[in-house]
């Protein structure tokens, strides 16, 4: 059984009187350790996907399998733990809270996620130096650059340690440097096989060099699947 | 994430909007307030009037009124004044032996003192008098109006445990001193000698009033003992809080107010219902009383006794009944200015739920962040929750001590302005009064009001769509 299993996922939206198919059919499986990359235009599906993927929606046929379990069937409730511990997610627009500090934005997670008052400033100072940002937990998302902001993301998805972990346009706002080094911290769960990651974006190349497979999506459907130079490797 | 971590989430985003949040609190610490300052004037004046009316003296002492006197008052009164025993009903003959005279004797007397729960009866026999010091010597040369003073009758067993405490000065007579008086404050003060000897031991003429030019020479007693003033606005008689007519008033042994009694003038209120009696062709005792008093062994006889002497043929005045009344236009008065009160707070916690929904408007993208990162729904419900709870409790704790400042300031000003300059320092009363259960009633009110207006902010939150939050901009 794989981690999570998508099958024939349908969403549409409606803008005005006409509905938009954002999703027509989806099907896809995430294996831990795997390194995904979804690549579409704008428009496509992709963030849709992920939203589903993540249990911020639902979607309108079709199912998604999380360890076995359909998250069509799981009630509020159990949509917030899945987000809480089942994944983990990035957003292209960093999505950080703006009166916290680097460290209190992870510790939010970590309290969300249920870890003791006493235990979270110091996980939250290990994850922090983890993608580097050691000296700069005290800081407001005003103070970090873009790739600091992108890393607090990151080490707030990974503070509950998820099996999933989510990635929209992470590198999106970023310059080719620390995109890489943002994609490089991103890619690590996976390679530790502690976790999939699926990335959306638009930057082929750039995840050419990290990901296990690439996945094409156009209007709303996959349109092509195919290894890369990393599964070879 | 625990209740503490959303309330500190609550209290930051208090803080975030400072001006707005001293607004919105302003708003309960206002409404607050005014329930404060009226429950709590409600509840001083009764405090008040508690002070002075329930008092064991008073919930333990009754004034009998005899059937003559009942119906001579009644018949003078518009028939919804009227007391309950009218002129048409039929009275029983005999009750305990007392066959319902339109006058008190020995024999009423002795029915009175029989009945079970009561310690003593005594007939009232009060002469108003003029007084005098003996050697002329009195500091102010008073007209006798000023000098008048009621003398009232006291038996030895009608005295209460501390009737020694009740004395400034002095005592009591000694039992068989018929010619010892025991003065009040006022009375005291009307034959003080400035620096010419105490009151205490000086001997006083005491002169019945007449009509006309009196040939009474008096008689002279000796003053042994001046009673504290009695607290609080009203000046209460010592030993019989039912004579409360006058603040002159002085207090002789029974015996010797009996023989100053008979055939005193015995003020307006009983001559005509006497001469009334005397033009029916009643024989009248010279010391025939229309009135006695009658103390109970403990204010739970009253029911009992009360029923006895009414079957009677009597009339029963008792302040425990007045302070029912009273007690029961306190609580419907109370329920009213608290029930406007409550209105000011409602309006107020309108306010919170405005702030609220404002705030839920404002951090909606926050939201989407908390619950794309997995909070659940009555955890983002608590943070706004939380926030209306310190708005309220906040303006809950402000407006109390407005509230009980403004009370206690207002009551002094009150004091000062009105009550001291016209009764004298020892009628100051604290007319504000704001006990644990007004302050912790206003509170909790502030507090579930402020609550009740979170919860549709606080539902709105918790249902916000993530994925729209997080687009919000």
């Amino acid at each position: 059984m794989a981690l999570v299993e998508v099958r024939e996922l349908r969403k549409a939206y409606r803008v005005g009187p006409v509905a938009v198919e954002a999703l027509r059919g989806v099907s896809l499986d995430l294996e831990p350790g795997e390194v995904v990359a979804l690549v579409g235009a704008s428009g496509s599906g992709k963030t849709t996907l992920l939203h589903l993927l993540a249990g911020l929606d639902r979607p309108d046929g079709g199912s998604i399998r999380f360890l076995g379990r359909d998250l069509a069937t799981m009630s509020r409730e159990e949509l917030a733990r899945h987000r809480r511990e089942g994944v983990g997610m990035v957003f292209q627009a960093f999505h950080l809270l703006p009166t916290f500090t680097a460290r209190r934005n992870v510790e939010i997670a970590l309290a969300v996620g249920g870890v003791p008052r006493g235990e979270r400033r110091g996980r939250a100072a290990g994850l922090l130096d983890a993608v580097g940002l050691a000296a700069r937990g005290d800081h407001r998302p005003s103070q970090l650059s873009g790739g600091e902001q992108q890393r607090v993301a990151i080490a707030r998805a990974l503070a509950n340690g998820p099996r999933v972990l989510l990635a929209d346009e992470p590198t999106g706002n970023l310059d080719s440097r620390t995109a890489e080094e943002v994609l490089s911290l991103l890619v690590r769960p996976a390679r530790e096989g502690k976790a999939a990651v699926l990335v959306v974006t638009h930057n082929e190349p750039l995840l050419a060099t990290v990901a296990t497979r690439i996945l094409r999506i156009r209007d709303g459907a996959l349109v092509g699947e195919g290894a890369t130079g990393s599964a070879a490797a | 994430m625990t209740a503490g971590d959303a309330l500190r989430l609550a209290g930051e985003g208090v803080a975030r909007a400072p001006l707005r949040a001293v607004l919105t609190g302003t708003g309960i610490a206002i409404a607050i307030t005014v329930l404060v300052l009226m429950v709590g004037f409600g509840a001083g004046v009764q405090q008040v009037v508690n002070e002075i009316v329930a008092t064991e003296d008073t919930l333990t002492t009754m004034k009998i009124f005899s059937e003559f006197d009942t119906r001579w008052r009644n018949a003078r009164r518009p028939d919804s004044e009227r007391g309950e025993v009218r002129e048409d009903e039929t009275k029983p003959e005999t009750v305990d032996g007392v066959s319902s005279p339109s006058f008190f004797g020995p024999e009423v007397e002795r029915a009175l003192r029989a009945l079970p729960g009561v310690r003593h009866a005594s007939l009232d026999f009060s002469v108003i008098s003029v007084m005098r010091r003996e050697d002329g010597q009195d500091r102010r040369k008073l007209p006798p109006f000023e000098r008048r003073c009621q003398v009232i009758g006291l038996h030895p067993a009608a005295l209460p445990a501390d009737a020694a405490d009740r004395f400034a000065e002095g005592g009591l007579p000694a039992p068989d001193d018929v010619r010892g008086i025991v003065l009040s404050q006022e009375a005291a003060r009307r034959i003080e000698t400035g620096d010419r000897g105490p009151v205490v031991g000086s001997r006083i003429v005491v002169q019945r009033l007449s009509i006309g030019r009196s040939d009474e020479k008096g008689v002279v007693f000796t003053v042994t003992g001046v009673l504290k003033p009695r607290e609080r606005l009203s000046d209460l008689a010592s030993f019989n809080p039912l004579m409360m007519g006058s603040r002159r008033y002085s207090y002789v042994w029974e015996e010797s107010a009996r023989e100053l009694y008979r055939g005193a003038f015995r003020g307006l209120t009983d001559l005509l219902p006497f001469a009334e009696l005397g033009a029916e062709g009643a024989e009248i005792p010279a010391d025939a009383t229309l009135s006695a008093t009658v103390l109970l062994r403990s204010p739970g006889d009253a029911e009992a006794v009360r029923k006895k002497i009414e079957a009677m043929g009597f009339r029963v005045m008792y302040l425990g009944d007045l302070l029912q009344r009273v007690r029961l236009i306190f609580l419907v008065a109370d329920g009213i200015l608290a029930a406007l009160g409550t209105v000011a707070l409602l309006v107020a916690s309108l306010g919170i739920a405005n702030t609220l929904l404002m705030a839920v408007l404002e951090r909606t993208r926050e939201i989407g962040i908390l619950k794309a990162i997995g909070a659940r729904d009555r955890e983002v419900a608590l943070v706004f929750v939380g926030e209306a709870a310190f708005l309220g409790l906040a303006g809950g704790v402000l407006g109390c001590l407005l509230g009980w400042g403004g009370g206690e300031g207002a009551s002094a000003i009150v004091n000062a302005v009105y009550i001291v300059p016209e009764q004298g320092p020892d009628a100051a009363a604290d007319l504000f009064a704001m006990p644990l259960w007004l302050a912790g009633g206003a509170l909790g009110l502030a507090l579930f009001l402020s609550l009740a207006a979170a919860v549709y902010p606080a539902w709105r939150a918790a249902r916000v769509d993530p994925v729209r939050a997080l687009r919000y901009e």
